[in-house]
């Protein structure tokens, strides 16, 4: 709870347990009038009753016994107050009212008091000893309930950084505020991709709710608390200048709101969270922490949202915008990007007519994002020109490899397979870099090639092409293993349930492929692309 | 006594063992018995958790004998491969040698199948890779 620990010299809630009343007359009017809060119990069994009841934060701070209550003694009440759960850190302090042995004052002191009085007790005396016990107490809950903050800003702020797309970020901003203050209610203004947003939540037990805001908003506010100055800063405002300052706000009360303006011309964030009672320092403190956590892992978020989009679009610009028409082949392809928060793959298939046949090709970047889309490009762009040439496929492989191997300062690995359908398609010729192995079916009869390669990269590389002879309509479909590898699934396993789906599924190719990606490619963290031909031999 | 206490100290390094990553299921131990460096590699080297192999993985750490043990090393996707590559890659380079130690067949198809087992110096266990 914002402002939740009494600060010191506050005064605070005292229990007196005493059975002889004109004592407690006597020690609640003292204490009264220094203007302390009293709850009174006449003895150790009211006193624990009252305790029980009490909610938690209405709890007496500090306990004054009588040790010769009538029906337990003030030693055995205070063992009691100091084995319940929300009482274990209650002070206790012992009023005796006989003159009392040494042995009896180290008792009480041993079973847990904090200080012991002996009557007649002097009123400045007493107070005295209220303070000094308060001081420690409260100093020690402070620094016990800001560990416990601490620990949940921890969380919170991995929660941030941990969030890959908006909506989760958003609510774990809102959820981690509340979570971290103890308040009630919170918002948070930021902008995303240029749209101002609010998210707030006005429970702890409801869902945040995020809406978008008048574009001038979010710099009203963060001006109304950093002016035009970058860095973080922090202000309290009353209800009511909080109403003229954000006429749609739904938080009740005076209002503290951290800003954060990381760079000059980068939107600011802003957290807004109601206070019940004045906030802490530590409250200050934890609120623009958050707010800063919210600024830093916005900016990686929006740095990932660009380089996300930037590498999708690479790679859609650098697959073929058409297929070539070839008589007697029936092409389809499909490509898939990897399940919306993971990276980009580098995935890609090609098909290029060369003057030797058509050269169909797919392949795999190793790596992911922004790199690896670049790579992909660069291969896709040296096979082309690598097959117009009139290379045949184990020969461009062997170019591909030596230039791979050659000014990179990173290993850069690729697999790829080449599948040269010869002019008449009555002859393949397949050369095969270490990827997955093409799948050819034919007259109910199916079959992997699985000749092949080493991986593209390493340089150095020999490659053989095999030869396979089409004597009637064949079917061939080449993927990459983000289609077909599951971890914790043998990929043989794999390969042999991939082979079965495309044998018994359907004779269109559009359709089979459609239904490939649905059964194969759902919730996979790697992308995926697909080639699927129906190759017809020329008669004769 | 100095020496014998400096000689202790180094033995004390020598056995340090590292521990990293482990929210990424991969747990990479560098042990240095007898001069050679041996590195355990445990669950999955997979895109999500090959960076930090490849942090660990300096030029520092690739000198004279590294085994790569896999014996625990239950999947291995092809960007954990291109960090195996690529340690292999720069030994080679550098005058060092690495040895592969206990693939399981998983790993071990994937050797295969990507063409890459005879670019490696693979051996059925760790004795046998320091061994030689």
């Amino acid at each position: 709870v914002i402002g939740g620990v009494a600060q010191d010299g506050e005064s605070a809630h005292v229990l007196i347990v005493d059975d002889n009343t004109a004592n407690r007359y006597l020690l609640v009017q003292w204490l009264r009038r220094a203007g302390h809060e009293v709850t009174e119990a006449v003895d150790g069994a009211d006193a624990l009753e009252r305790l029980a009841e009490a909610a938690p934060d209405a709890l007496p701070e500090v306990a004054l016994l009588d040790v010769g209550l009538p029906d337990m003694s003030g030693f055995e009440l205070c063992r009691r107050i100091k084995a319940g759960e929300h009482t274990a850190d209650m002070p206790v302090i012992h009023v005796s009212a006989t003159a009392v042995s040494v042995s009896d004052r180290t008792q009480g002191l041993h079973g847990g008091a904090d200080a012991y009085l002996i009557e007649p007790v002097d009123p400045g005396v007493l107070l005295a000893t209220i303070t000094a016990v308060l001081r420690y107490t409260r100093a020690r809950r402070a620094a016990q309930r800001l560990a416990g903050r601490l620990m949940i800003l921890n969380r919170v702020t991995l929660e941030l950084h941990s969030a890959t797309g908006f909506d989760a970020f958003a609510s774990a901003a809102v959820r981690g505020t509340l979570d971290v203050l103890g308040a009630q209610s919170a918002s948070v203004y930021l902008s995303l991709s240029g749209n101002p947003v609010r998210t707030r939540q006005l429970r702890p037990d409801t869902p945040a709710v995020s809406e978008p805001i008048a574009a001038d908003l979010l710099e009203r506010i963060a001006h109304a608390v950093l002016g035009s100055r970058t860095g973080a800063r922090i202000t309290l405002l009353s209800e009511k200048d909080w109403r003229a300052l954000v006429p749609t706000s739904r938080l009740p009360g005076d209002v503290l709101i951290a800003a954060v303006r990381a760079h000059a011309g980068r939107p600011p964030v802003c957290v807004a969270v109601t206070v019940e009672r004045p906030p802490s320092e530590d409250d200050r403190t934890l609120l623009i922490q958050i707010a800063q956590a919210c600024a830093l892992s916005l900016e990686s978020l929006r740095n990932y949202a660009e380089e996300h989009a930037l590498a999708l679009e690479l790679q859609r610009s650098f697959l073929p915008r058409s297929l070539p028409a070839v008589a007697g082949v029936e092409l389809a392809v499909r490509y898939l990007p990897a399940s919306a928060h993971a990276e980009i793959g580098g995935d890609f298939y090609e098909a290029i007519e060369t003057e030797h046949g058509l050269l169909l090709a797919i392949g795999d970047v190793v790596g992911h994002s922004l790199e690896a889309a670049v790579v992909m490009g660069e291969v896709r762009h040296a096979l082309r020109a690598y097959a117009l040439e009139g290379h045949p496929p184990e020969a461009v492989l062997e170019l591909l490899d030596t230039l791979l191997a050659r000014g990179q300062a990173e290993l850069t690995t690729v697999t790829l397979c080449l599948v040269l359908v010869e002019p008449g398609r009555r002859r393949l010729r397949i050369a095969n870099a270490g990827h997955i192995p093409p799948l050819l079916i034919s007259q109910g009869a199916s079959r992997f090639v699985w000749d092949h390669g080493r991986l593209l990269g390493l340089g150095g590389t020999v490659f053989e092409a095999t030869s396979v002879e089409l004597t009637a309509p064949t079917r061939l479909v080449l993927c990459t293993d983000g289609l077909v590898e599951t971890r914790r699934t043998q990929l043989t396993v794999s390969l042999a349930a991939f082979e079965t789906a495309v044998r018994a599924g359907p004779g269109k190719l559009d359709a089979l492929c459609d239904e490939l990606l649905e059964v194969f490619g759902r919730d996979k963290d790697d992308d995926i692309a697909l080639l699927a031909a129906d190759l017809t031999p020329a008669a004769g | 006594l100095f020496a014998a206490v400096t000689a202790n100290r180094e033995k004390v390094q020598a056995h340090v063992m590292m521990k990293m990553d482990e929210t990424s299921g991969l747990d990479v131990r560098i042990e240095r018995p007898d001069g050679a460096t041996v590195v355990r590699l445990r669950g999955d080297l997979d895109l999500a958790s090959c960076a930090g192999l490849r942090r660990t993985a300096t030029e520092d750490l690739i000198r004279g004998l590294v085994v790569l043990d896999l014996t625990e090393l239950s999947f291995c996707d092809s960007s954990g491969l291109r960090v195996l590559l690529d340690m292999q890659s720069r030994a080679k380079s550098g005058g060092a040698v690495v040895r592969l130690a206990g693939p399981t067949s998983e790993v071990g198809r994937l050797l295969d199948l990507s063409g890459t087992r005879s670019y490696f110096d693979v051996y059925p266990d760790v004795a046998a890779a320091l061994a030689g």
